[in-house]
């Protein structure tokens, strides 16, 4: 869908601009890690915020030769950081990063028959969890408050836009009246970040609405 | 579109010659913890570091504090820049967000995070689809350049200026339902154009 196409493509842009709540920059990380689709974009976008940097006015440095005494007097050499042993998931890095714990280990509830949930976070005004759907699995029929991405972590479902295997973000607004429907050969886990009724108004960043903190 | 690569008369190999620049004065931190060529690196990005900053927000003590962060990472994990990745303004840019998230979430233990993606070798998978740094430098620029320059100044400002949309509403006398609208429409719109540029390249 054009509508969503647009709405995902900001959201990857505030990716890059750094001003994403929290869930939903860890849910952009966690596509990024999966899915090849959206990272030349990324790249893209990040290569523009390069020559944007470059083409900025100048500020004055107040403390120039007192920060230069300070990173020269800095340990020069870190522990060179031992390359992470091939951690044995099947979730996303940064997801399995921020949750602790691989799929295996998770404190699922049951919310309906067929239909189980882990909380991940409430932050940000956003909530984040992982969801297990049986496989054949119809959702309750739901309309959102707020936007709802999800990213697909094992097997697939079907909405009124589309087939979503593991890796893909559908993008559903407050007027989607979606019905996902789990494939019927596997179980489908999800990440999925909801926009709540809670928005802060942080200081900095404040950029695209909804996800955007601010 | 081959012309976007060709150097141009607004100064296409001049940045070529100043990237090259940037990349020997890294490796000579890199390799020889050179302080002069660190300090000629300071002047040239601390002070559009703490200017970025600035715009995003923070007060010029923050933003100052942020860009001590982000050269110490330069002075510590130089060689860790790869020049055919990433330009060093790109690379500094990516380091210089993460530090300010990082900060926001007062993740300070986060300092030089040896999980920033910035900061790590790129994973074998991904460096076929890697593009050289420069050719997609010149490339996003060739882009912003074929947008409209409504868009492309509604790009500037969403993306880099920290504006929030209504302010953004305000500054343009636009109503926000259009300014959110427009600015959707914007990056959709660069990113068919970058998309098309793909497609001739391949052929």
């Amino acid at each position: 869908m054009d509508a969503s196409r647009e709405q995902f493509d900001a959201l990857l842009a505030g990716y890059v601009a750094g001003t994403l709540a929290e869930p939903a920059r860890l849910l952009v990380r966690s596509h990024l890690d999966l899915s090849p689709v959206n990272r030349g974009f990324v790249r893209d976008l990040e290569a523009a915020g390069g020559t944007m940097l470059e083409e900025i006015a100048p500020a004055r440095i107040d403390n120039r030769d007192a920060m230069l005494a300070a990173i020269f007097a800095s340990p020069a050499e870190e522990p060179i950081s031992v390359p992470r042993m091939a951690v044995r998931t099947r979730l996303p890095l940064p997801l399995f990063d921020f949750i602790g714990k691989d799929v295996a280990d998770i404190p699922w509830r049951t919310k309906l028959p067929g239909l189980k949930e882990y909380k991940v976070a409430e932050m940000d005004g956003c909530s984040a969890s992982l969801l297990w759907i049986r496989a054949g699995m119809a959702m309750p029929s739901h309309t959102h408050h707020g936007t709802e991405l999800t990213l697909v972590l094992e097997g697939g479902f079907t909405d009124l836009h589309g087939h979503y295997v593991r890796g893909d973000v559908a993008y559903a607004d407050d007027d989607v009246d979606h019905r996902p429907v789990a494939d019927d050969d596997e179980d489908c886990i999800c990440f999925a970040v909801t926009e709540g009724s809670l928005r802060l108004t942080g200081p900095i960043g404040r950029l695209f609405a909804p996800f955007m903190r601010g | 579109m081959a012309d976007a690569f060709r150097p141009d008369s607004d100064g296409s190999s001049v940045r070529v010659t100043v990237e090259d620049r940037f990349s020997r004065l890294i490796a000579k931190v890199a390799e020889d913890r050179d302080r002069t060529a660190f300090a000629e690196l300071f002047d040239h990005f601390a002070p559009r570091l703490k200017a970025y900053l600035i715009r995003l927000g923070s007060d010029g003590a923050t933003a100052e504090e942020l860009t001590q962060e982000v050269m110490i990472t330069l002075w510590r994990k130089a060689g860790l820049f790869d020049a055919t990745r990433a330009t060093a303004a790109t690379w500094l840019f990516r380091i210089a967000r993460n530090r300010r998230i990082d900060s926001l979430r007062r993740d300070r233990s986060a300092l030089l995070d040896a999980e920033d993606p910035s900061l790590r070798p790129p994973a074998p998978e991904d460096q076929d689809e890697e593009l050289d740094a420069r050719m997609r430098e010149e490339r996003v620029r060739e882009a912003m350049k074929k947008l409209p320059e409504e868009q492309a100044d509604l790009i500037r400002r969403a993306f880099f200026s920290g504006l929030s949309h209504s302010q953004i509403a305000e500054d343009t006398g636009l109503p926000l339902g259009t300014v959110k609208s427009r600015i959707r429409l914007a990056f959709t719109r660069l990113r068919r154009i970058l998309e098309a540029d793909d497609a001739v390249d391949t052929n």
